[in-house]
């Protein structure tokens, strides 16, 4: 008796079939992701230019940010509360280079050209009001913004990398994880708010230059609309496939059950670590675009209530979805900026109770309460019958 | 029945004057103890005989304190594993099923299993590689042996106590390990799974070697052909389950325990030894 033998029979051929297409892409799933996401390139149409659009931009870099931080805590449930630290490198290396542009663009050197660095270069006024003599070495490249974009990206992961394969080797898990990830980032916001001659201190670098790429100056904010969602809408895709893929799978089981995943033989801190790893990529594109979209930086993206305030965007939006953390950006700081403009002060209060009645009453998020609802409208439909065991 | 090695009996693994020391307390004291490749081998023994602490030693969980674990792969040099860790002893085809379910409760059955196949284990591989035919048809191979063809798409956390037991089998299965060592599979089975369970373990006793802890007698004798008594951290006994029912030292084990059990009388726990001890 072979061990199939009895099994062979053709209904079981056709649960074959029917199980290997159904285990293969989702494809519904992923035309719904599609059109969401092509929704978000269509507010630029109506939102007023000036005022409007540039917070619009913002948020959209928050939801990049936001869905840094689900890949990490909703998919493998590492609950990080110092993501801002990848966020603000990203946000500091095009800070610094459209800084000493605008430097460059005042002083008017003919001399030098937009992208020309050297030991003349023009200063930065908190440069100048920390009274060095000249431009620092290590940031006069930066200048040239392809070099600022490419540190923005590289950096940032090779931190994440470094810091993930430390603390994943050595088994810190859990709360020890979030507050290890917390203590790193209060270091970093207290180095740049007290170097305030190299980093622009506590005010960090306001009055930015106009991001300007292959000689195209972004000085409407629709264009540079159309480059943030792309890139937003780019990165939300590559997750997408990542967690189609078995490593995504994996991940979902290192958050159930990380033991057994070792105990398959996976070695779960290098996937943790990947995961990390990719995750600060994200955070620190999505701090470069926020600095692009604002024309400013400053140390708060490295306060530890920015990187709270990710954390609940995702909470609030759903985790362990990738619409949910784009969804609870928009919504939750659409909801600060009205708030603020009317009770100064109050937000910090109604965020915390926000948090709490998401926890108690929704947590699964905005996007897991839909998902639930539309279970419960469909009930009669899909409901299978009652497992005989 | 367990014997179907294709050449002479070979050691699959044999743990060497081990003994696991927690503070103290012996849970293992310089056990001496080996499987042959093919085997289906019981392990039984009252509670705190060290039969979860063996498992732990040898998958890499618990460190000994002293002495070795060899393990002998098919057509590869022993090794002594006991100081690899727990993923590294499971690429080298140790499987282990926990004594509670412990698939994962937010992947389908599907899934469960197919993270389990025999595969390259690397980040790059799982972020490119797609399942192939030989895959897919061992999937539904074991989906069929589990009997969960029909849930392939379910979640694991929805599935009946019974039936994660059998997902982790069935994960087990589609490991394809040399050496498998499974605790406690039919705890909290009616005796219609529990046998249904037996008739798992027994087909994959075909192609693998087994290692299966269990107090149930009833179960222990529809699988078992060779059983071995631990007690207190050390071999008591190993035979035939025949053998192993008539050796004095394991009566006295258990009468023991049946003595001291006595006057509190009829708990499940004292019930089962008074089974056990009838079936003496």
């Amino acid at each position: 008796m072979t061990k199939s033998a009895p099994e062979t029979t053709v209904p079981d051929t056709h649960t074959e079939n029917s199980a290997i297409e159904a285990s293969g892409f989702p494809t519904g799933r992923f035309v719904v992701f599609l059109v969401l996401l092509g929704c978000l390139y269509s507010p630029a149409f109506f939102l007023d230019p000036f005022y409007r659009l540039p917070q619009f931009n913002r948020f959209l870099a928050l939801a990049l940010f936001a869905l840094s931080v689900d890949l990490i805590w909703g998919y493998t449930g590492l609950l990080s509360l110092g993501q801002g630290l990848y966020f603000g490198i990203g946000g500091y290396f095009i800070a610094y280079s459209l800084k000493l542009q605008k430097a460059a663009l005042d002083a008017g050197n003919p001399a030098f050209g937009r992208y020309d660095w050297g030991p003349d270069m023009a200063m930065t006024d908190y440069m100048f009001q920390g009274q060095l003599n000249e431009v620092p070495l290590l940031i006069r490249p930066l200048i040239n913004i392809y070099t600022a974009g490419f540190l923005a990206v590289l950096v940032p992961t090779l931190v994440a990398t470094f810091f993930g394969w430390i603390v994943f080797r050595s088994g810190i898990k859990g709360v020890y994880f979030s507050l290890v990830t917390q203590a790193l980032v209060f270091a970093v916001f207290t180095i740049i708010s007290t170097q305030r001659s190299y980093t622009g201190g506590v005010d960090g670098q306001p009055g930015l230059a106009n991001l300007e790429l292959f000689e195209f100056e972004f000085k409407n904010y629709f264009h540079l609309n159309l480059v943030i969602v792309t890139i937003l809408c780019f990165f939300a895709l590559l997750s997408f496939f990542l967690i189609q893929s078995k490593f995504g799978k994996i991940l979902t089981a290192i958050r159930d059950n990380e033991f057994r995943v070792t105990a398959l033989g996976y070695d779960t801190a290098m996937y943790k670590a990947f995961v990390f790893a990719f995750a600060g990529l994200m955070a620190g594109v999505a701090g470069a675009l926020s600095v692009c979209a604002t024309k400013s930086a400053g140390p708060q993206f490295f306060s530890i209530e920015e990187s709270i305030t990710v954390v609940i965007f995702v909470a609030v939006g759903g985790r362990g979805t990738l619409i949910g953390p784009i969804l609870g950006a928009l919504l939750v700081s659409v909801g600060q900026d009205r708030i603020n403009s009317e009770f100064t002060q109050a937000w910090p209060i109604i965020l915390g109770c926000l948090f709490i009645a998401v926890v108690v009453f929704l947590p699964d998020g905005i996007v897991g309460g839909l998902t639930r609802a539309a279970k419960w409208f469909n009930r009669p439909a899909l409901d299978p019958e009652p497992t005989p065991t | 029945m367990g014997f179907q090695s294709k050449t002479v009996p070979e050691t699959i693994i044999e743990v060497q004057e081990v003994t696991v020391d927690f503070g103290g307390f012996k849970a293992i004291n310089e056990l001496n103890f080996s499987i042959e490749r093919g085997e289906l081998r019981v392990v039984i023994g009252p509670n705190g005989a060290g039969k979860t602490t063996l498992l732990d030693v040898i998958t890499g969980k618990t460190r000994p304190t002293h002495g070795r674990v060899v393990f002998q792969p098919d057509s590869r040099p022993a090794i002594d594993v006991s100081d690899y860790s727990a993923e590294q002893i499971a690429c080298l085809g140790i499987g282990r099923k926990f004594q509670t379910p412990n698939v994962f409760k937010s992947l389908s059955v599907l899934e469960n299993l197919s993270l389990s196949l025999k595969s390259p284990r690397s980040v790059f591989w799982s972020l490119f590689c797609r399942d192939s035919a030989d895959s897919r048809a061992r999937l539904q191979e074991v989906l069929d042996i589990i009997g969960l063809g029909s849930k392939a798409h379910q979640n694991a956390g929805t599935l009946a106590h019974g039936e994660k037991q059998w997902l982790e089998l069935g994960m087990l299965m589609a490991q394809d390990p040399e050496l498998l060592l499974v605790d406690e599979p039919v705890a909290g089975m009616t005796p219609r799974e529990s046998e249904r369970t037996g008739e798992l373990l027994l087909a994959m006793a075909r192609k693998h070697t087994l290692l299966v802890i269990d107090h149930d007698m009833t179960f222990v004798r529809q699988i078992a052909s060779k059983v071995t008594v631990l007690h207190e951290g050390r071999l008591l006994s190993q035979g035939t389950i025949r053998e192993v029912q008539e050796n004095p030292k394991v009566i006295e084990v258990y009468l023991g325990h049946h003595k001291v059990a006595k006057r509190p009388a009829t708990t499940p726990q004292h019930a089962g030894v008074n089974v056990l001890v009838a079936k003496i």
